[in-house]
């Protein structure tokens, strides 16, 4: 990880022992984030505009089965592979760790989405639609996407952003309880922790230091900030 | 909004600078390290940045979070609603509620795309010529009135039906009370009866299974982690627990019997031969709890009795050629039950779901009395019921008398011949989700006149002749009961969230209350003297009278400012110990309670006809059939196959193979009763002659922004029922498959 200089490196960890592949984290995140549905064509094809999803795999041969469940979403990499290809930086690492998009500046040449290891980066085929009705559902703090632009999780950075205002407000410094994403809020077993990678008394950087963890595709060093504690049968 | 305008609001700022266009572009030219967000720390966040085209203009917004208690299943969880500007915009936990602790499921969730519907019904609707159009609430609860006053003195009050589903205490009591002084018997829930109903039958009394500290639980297709909605947090922490041993025995490799510390795969409707079995066993090498068996059961010894019947009738090696399950696990199970205290067998749903279900069920009970954990803590405990509801007294007349004392007509399957005069349906849609919906809504079409309570258009709604528009859940105030199994005592509620209601609805009660008014003079004062606020405050009272000890508060208007202002009030309890009986007749005079009432489940269809089994299940985001017209939900129906828009069907990969269909192939999956087109998903962990297949999907479309997805697979089971209480056995159909 890198220096944080007295700064927030956000993370997170899942931990695969407690996810039940509910997907609690899917229907969170297309509220929280104004994620479009598409069409019952499109989502059968897999186009779907989803920032987290959850594989679940069946390991083994009939009746002897392993299955696990795993929530993917973006790593925000503190060493990202999409932020290097992007010719008008429109992706970019902030100093508080978040991968972030500038949606206004990206000119959808997709060379992020590519780069990605992950495939955690989704591309806007079209301009959002929602039906009339449901525009009433947009969460006000996040913006609409335009056709033509990458998206992917931001951590909910807006909340990070409203958090910060309302410390500004009460004229203190912002605690890591003040900030979570909306799937990490709303996980019904409790499987997912959220908070400061770079504070070594929090819940989540003991988490992740904790034996029995792993980062997706470590060896390409890119150095995710999405820990997996590793399931574990018990003893 | 009415109530909470003083208490129960968080984060009430007002955001007050206006943002323009011309500062916006400022900062974003400025703002070399994006404007995505991250440089924003100084300026007021939380305005509208809609970038579409044409760009509309900031706006300030008030933001308030009111606390509620979600209505979409039985689980009862605490919510949180984020509203901007008195509308509600996003869902989310309520951290302080003992049900869920701040998690909300999928379907919880998409509460809101339920509110928002673009088939929202959104004032009362007369059917006139096939076609519906809108009707004032006055006319329309006048017409329900009359109709009901001369029907009562035409062929009497009996003629009315009712059908109603989960409704809350008050609403529950309000509801009796109505067709008692009407005068029908005819009063339906239209659910598969519980667990809890099967303890009444086998011990007189409610009983639930105490979790929370027991060391070990057999789960007989309890659904622990694939229902109840956000409930499943208190199951998923206890499963992680060292001293906690879960074994998930089901047909079917659910995510209780994944998430389990051990999964006992075994053939359909077979569970209560498995857990007589497991009796043999522990009889024969004395692994039972004698000294429980012989101080609290009756019928165990003698040569009629339990202890012959079992070791006679159920040896391991039958056992395990009709079950499946090997000798040896059977032998281990009994070993276990013998060994870890307290432990508990639960009698699940699914199990229940067949010809056999509720003999089933009386046979894990007997398991129960064998390893004595009937009416000790970290076994069965009794179930403390909600206080009753004041909704002032029921003055029945002769002609109510009669009414009630004729006999009832045969839900849930009805029968063609027996048609009501009037039909009313509260808060289910049997049109869509009950055995045989064609059938159902035949039946409804004989029925004169069909009163819906539907705020959104469903199937059943559409049959009616009227549709009396209740508030949904997000607009009502309704009490939310909870206790033992989550060890709290106290009352959620349900509150309106909103400014105003979304549509011209009403609530329930004082629906109720308005056609009782208009019920001629004989009716007329009895059946129209409550209002719903009133008597859910008067809920609340008597609640804090009762409980007053335990849930600190000052006076009762401190403990509904709490209720108001945190969505309910409760305390940790301690399980009802003392109240217990502990009581077990092993040859119950009642067929239902006798364990000898067992016999092997039967199936509709062939073996040679139909090879497969159909295993019909609820994924979580579509509990009790609804969730289905959920955009959200439709688009991620499950993470377990990857399925959009559509009602898959589970195939072990080798069965697959001998069919010829691969993964994403379309199928007809066809029985005695009906045929459906599905998707075939290659599930390795299937059994090889189980076809597997999720319920609550193929709802018909009423909007075109929400289009219908996939197959009912409420129309291919067949219409078997249990042999004892007659409840539909869902699991009881074979079928057979090939591409379509």
């Amino acid at each position: 990880m890198s220096e944080n200089k007295g700064k927030h490196l956000w993370g997170m960890v899942i931990d695969l022992n407690k996810c039940t592949g509910c997907g609690a984290c899917i229907t969170a995140c297309k509220s929280e984030n104004n994620l479009p549905t598409v069409s019952p064509d499109e989502a059968t094809k897999g186009r779907v505009n989803d920032w987290i999803r959850v594989k679940t795999v069946e390991e083994g041969e009939y009746p002897n089965i392993k299955t696990r469940y795993m929530p993917l979403l973006c790593n925000h990499c503190d060493n990202p592979p999409c932020t290097k290809v992007c010719p008008v930086r429109a992706t970019y690492k902030n100093d508080e760790g978040i991968v972030a998009q500038v949606y206004p500046r990206c000119i959808g040449c997709r060379y992020c989405t590519v780069a990605c290891p992950y495939s955690v980066k989704v591309f806007n085929w079209y301009a959002p639609e929602f039906p009339e009705e449901y525009t009433k559902t947009l969460n006000p703090d996040v913006s609409v996407r335009l056709k033509g632009v990458v998206e992917k999780c931001t951590f909910c950075h807006h909340r990070l952003q409203k958090a910060k205002e309302q410390a500004t407000l009460e004229k203190r410094e912002i605690k890591e309880e003040d900030y979570q994403p909306a799937c990490v809020q709303v996980c019904p077993p409790k499987a997912m922790t959220f908070g400061d990678l770079g504070n070594k008394k929090s819940e989540v950087a003991k988490l992740a230091a904790g034996t029995n963890t792993m980062r997706l595709l470590e060896e390409l060093g890119t150095e995710p900030k999405v820990i997996y504690i590793l399931e574990k049968d018990k003893t | 909004m009415k109530g909470c305008d003083s208490v129960g609001i968080k984060n009430d700022k007002s955001r007050t600078k206006i943002i323009n266009r011309r500062l916006f572009l400022t900062l974003m030219a400025g703002g070399a390290a994006g404007v995505a967000g991250f440089k924003f720390v100084n300026l007021p966040f939380g305005k509208v940045l809609m970038i579409r085209d044409p760009a509309p203009e900031w706006r300030t917004y008030v933001e308030k979070d009111v606390f509620t208690t979600c209505q979409l299943c039985s689980a009862s969880c605490g919510l949180k609603v984020r509203t901007v500007d008195g509308f509600p915009v996003s869902i989310s936990g309520n951290e302080r509620h003992p049900v869920n602790h701040g998690g909300v499921c999928p379907k919880g969730l998409a509460a809101l795309q339920s509110y928002y519907h673009p088939a929202r019904i959104h004032q009362p609707m007369l059917k006139k010529d096939g076609k519906f159009s809108p009707i004032s609430w006055d006319e329309a609860t006048s017409l329900v009135g009359q109709r009901l006053a001369s029907l009562r003195t035409s062929t009497g009050p009996q003629d009315a039906c009712f059908i109603f589903e989960g409704a809350s205490e008050v609403t529950r009591q309000a509801l009796k009370k109505f067709t008692d002084v009407y005068g029908t018997p005819n009063v339906f829930a239209m659910g598969s009866p519980s667990a809890s109903t099967v303890n009444s039958f086998c011990f007189g009394e409610d009983y639930y299974a105490d979790l929370n500290h027991s060391r070990l639980v057999l789960s007989f297709g309890s659904p622990l982690l694939d229902a109840s909605g956000g409930a499943f947090y208190a199951h998923a922490e206890l499963l992680r627990k060292k001293e906690f041993q879960f074994i998930q025995i089901e047909p079917r490799r659910s995510t209780s019997a994944a998430k389990a510390d051990e999964w006992v795969n075994l053939r359909p409707g077979t569970e209560g031969a498995l857990a007589l079995g497991i009796a043999h066993v522990m009889i024969q090498e004395k692994l039972y709890d004698a000294r429980f068996v012989s101080e609290h059961t009756t019928g165990f010894e003698g040569p009629t009795g339990f202890k012959q019947f079992v070791l006679k009738n159920y040896l391991p090696a039958t056992v395990s050629t009709t079950t499946g399950v090997p000798v040896e696990k059977i032998a281990s199970l009994a070993k276990l039950l013998g060994q870890i205290k307290p432990s508990v067998a639960i009698a699940g749903s699914l199990m229940m779901q067949h010809s056999n279900g509720v003999a089933s069920a009386v046979a894990v009970n007997a398991l129960n009395a064998l390893s004595g954990s009937i009416g000790s803590v970290g076994g069965l405990l009794k179930q403390r019921k909600p206080l009753v509801a004041n909704v002032g007294p029921s003055a029945m007349d002769n002609v109510a008398k009669k009414g009630l004392a004729s006999k009832r007509i045969g839900l849930p399957i009805p029968s063609q011949e027996a048609a009501p005069k009037m039909l009313f349906v509260y808060n289910t849609n049997p049109g869509y989700y009950s055995p045989q919906p064609e059938a159902f809504k035949s039946w409804m079409r004989k029925i004169p006149f069909v009163v819906s309570f539907a705020n959104v258009w469903d199937e059943t709604a559409n049959e009616a002749t009227l549709i009396l528009p209740e508030h949904h859940f997000l607009d009502r105030w309704q009490d939310a009961p909870q206790n033992d199994p989550y060890s709290f005592l106290g009352m959620g509620i349900s509150q309106p969230v909103s400014a105003k209601p979304l549509a011209d609805t009403k609530h329930i009660i004082d629906i109720l209350a308005a056609i009782g008014s208009k019920s001629g003079e004989e009716l007329k004062g009895r059946l129209s003297d409550f209002k719903s606020e009133e008597l859910i405050k008067s809920y609340f009272e008597k609640v804090y009278q009762t409980q007053s000890g335990s849930l600190k508060a000052a006076s009762f208007a401190d403990f509904w400012k709490e209720v108001i202002a945190s969505g309910g009030a409760w305390s940790a309890i301690k399980a009802d110990t003392a109240s217990l009986s502990r009581k077990f007749n092993f040859l119950s005079e009642d067929p239902a309670a006798s364990v000898h009432g067992y016999s092997a489940s039967t199936f509709a269809g062939e073996a040679k006809d139909y090879p497969f089994h159909l295993y019909a299940y609820e994924p979580i985001s579509f509990s009790g059939g609804t969730g289905g017209d959920m955009p959200w939900l439709l688009e991620n129906p499950t993470t377990f196959v990857d399925a959009r828009w559509t009602t898959w069907i589970e195939v072990n990969p080798a069965t697959a193979k001998s069919l010829g269909i691969a993964d994403g192939d379309s199928v007809i999956v066809e029985s005695t009763a009906g045929k459906m087109t599905v998707v075939a998903k290659l599930v390795a962990s299937a059994q090889p002659d189980i076809i597997s297949v999720p319920l609550g999907l193929g709802r018909r479309s009423f909007s075109k922004e929400v289009p219908s997805a996939g197959a009912n697979a409420m129309d291919v089971l067949s219409p078997v029922r249990d042999t004892i209480s007659g409840a539909f056995a869902l699991q009881a159909t074979r079928v057979k498959v090939r591409k379509s």
